[in-house]
């Protein structure tokens, strides 16, 4: 049913995508999604694809779970290619904002795939600390950003609860269409109330671990800077680099 | 025959849950499916109520037999804010609106519980409504999955009490899938036991519960009056019989003794 739906989830794997430091892949996801917003060319994507599918390789997690990822957004994809294809004059245009699309999707179920919440909470508080210049409350928002990824998943799964609780009265039975279309309507307040009791138990659970968003936080497990890493964003911020070199001299 | 399950076969990925699992459950009796932890109990129920598919094999349902499924924790079947909602629920209309009070009746609760909300009763009242709830909507085969987790030995007996009255009084079929063996000797008629992910035994209760040395190469505990049984016979040299109650039992021994 639902809990097929992977967006948003972390896979445990020991992998040396696993193993990076957050930070650097945060700043690697922001540059690819740059590089593959600003470059439009068939062939280089191509080649984006294929360094992506490398990286997930190397992550050790099943590619097909990369797929799921896609397949959840396939309603979605599918609203983007019809606009696309309305509003392009050619096939091949029309054919870019989706092929950009699936990409960044693909790289962004690679950062979430492979880092823990706490991680990545740290990692896009670095990302984001120039803009406590301007007095934005990074910390809240990394991790408030976060818990919204990461709830997604409590959400599917609670909402695919509650359609098995509504199966569970009519087993080997065919419902009418207005019953079919009441249990869809009906899913949607009980899946939210109990969204929000988890929040709490959640937030419970922070509270009695004595967390405060006020204080400055040790991490206990974030990765080093390793050759790796260094690696890995050096060919990201190459290619970014080039490409913004060509975009400015023509 | 109700339910037949043909060589049907579960995996996730790679990892083999269910194999070559052949099954038919009999109409009018209370099965039930035991086996310990990942022996495959809970996929098993899942492709029966056809939550989940599996990935070969058939389920063959016979006279489209209406199944209601009882969840393992109660709070997770309710989605309504009042029994009274979650009774309704699983009406087909208006007119049957009195079916709410019997059935509440039938599993014990009063009409003072319709305006309650259902996740703020006891584990006891939650399994009650729980219940009523999957009765309401008049099924020929009720699944129970471990219907006495968090429950006491009164309420295991009033559960015990409703299942038997279902059965002989409604003619329902009822499948248990329980890891409480004492819960399931004492009123079961018919039992599966499943061991790394197959069928490996199945048949009458007091013949197949009373295999012990059978059981501990599936590594389930006898039923304490199996056990209690056998240490008698062996210990005073006696020939009792396997029993499912303890007053009779106690009786057998009695009659030993005179």
């Amino acid at each position: 049913m639902l809990n097929n739906i992977t967006i948003g989830r972390y896979y445990h794997k020991k992998s040396l995508i696993h193993q990076m430091n957050p930070f650097i892949k945060v700043l690697c996801t922001f540059s690819y999604v740059l590089i593959v917003v600003l470059f439009k060319d068939f062939v280089f994507l191509f080649l984006l694809l294929l360094f992506v599918l490398l990286l997930a390789l190397m992550s050790r997690v099943p590619l097909y779970i990369y797929g799921q990822v896609l397949w959840t957004l396939k309603y979605f994809i599918i609203t983007i290619a019809i606009f696309s294809f309305l509003f392009h004059d050619s096939f091949t245009e029309a054919l870019f904002p989706l092929f950009r699309l699936i990409l960044i999707v693909f790289y962004s179920s690679l950062l979430t795939l492979t880092t823990s919440p706490n991680q990545l909470a740290k990692g896009l508080e670095i990302f984001m600390r120039p803009l406590l210049l301007f007095r934005v409350p990074v910390k809240q928002v990394s991790l408030s950003f976060v818990h919204a990824i990461r709830f997604i998943p409590v959400v599917l799964d609670t909402a695919d609860n509650v359609v098995r609780a509504q199966k569970a009265r009519f087993i080997n039975e065919e419902l009418s269409y207005q019953k079919r279309a009441l249990n869809a309507v009906q899913i949607i307040q009980p899946t939210f109330l109990k969204s929000f009791g988890k929040a709490e138990i959640i937030s419970n659970a922070m509270a009695q671990r004595l967390y405060n968003l006020n204080k400055d936080r040790t991490f206990y497990d974030i990765p080093k800077i390793r050759f790796f890493d260094v690696y890995i964003l050096a060919i990201h911020l190459t290619i970014l680099t080039a490409i913004i070199y060509r975009l400015v001299i023509g | 025959m109700g339910l037949k399950l043909d060589n049907i076969k579960a995996a996730y990925g790679d990892n083999v849950v269910l194999e070559n699992i052949n099954m038919e459950i009999k109409n009018g009796l209370i099965n039930a499916i035991i086996g310990p932890c990942g022996s495959g109990k809970t996929t098993l129920i899942e492709i029966i109520t056809k939550f989940q598919k599996p990935s070969s094999g058939t389920v063959t349902i016979t006279d489209n037999q209406k199944i209601g499924f009882v969840f393992e924790f109660p709070d997770q079947q309710f989605f309504c804010a009042t029994v009274y909602a979650e009774l309704k629920y699983g009406l087909k209309n208006k007119k049957e609106e009195k079916k709410i009070s019997d059935v509440l009746k039938m599993v014990g609760l009063d009409d003072d519980y319709l305006e309650k909300n259902p996740h703020h009763l006891s584990n006891g009242e939650k399994r009650k409504v729980a219940i009523a709830a999957i009765l309401i909507t008049n099924p020929d085969m009720i699944i129970f999955d471990e219907p006495t987790v968090g429950l006491d030995r009164n309420s295991k007996n009033n559960l015990i009490r409703l299942m038997r009255i279902l059965k002989q009084k409604y003619q329902k079929t009822i499948i248990v899938v329980s890891q409480d063996i004492d819960f399931v000797y004492d009123f079961v008629d018919y039992v599966y036991i499943l061991y790394d992910k197959k069928l490996v035994a199945e048949g009458e209760k007091i013949a197949l519960l009373s295999d012990t040395a059978q059981l501990q190469k599936y590594k389930i505990i006898p039923p304490r009056i199996v056990s209690l049984t056998q240490k008698i016979n062996e210990k005073k040299n006696l020939q009792l019989d396997y029993r499912d109650d303890v007053n009779d039992l106690l009786k057998d021994m009695y009659r030993y003794v005179k």
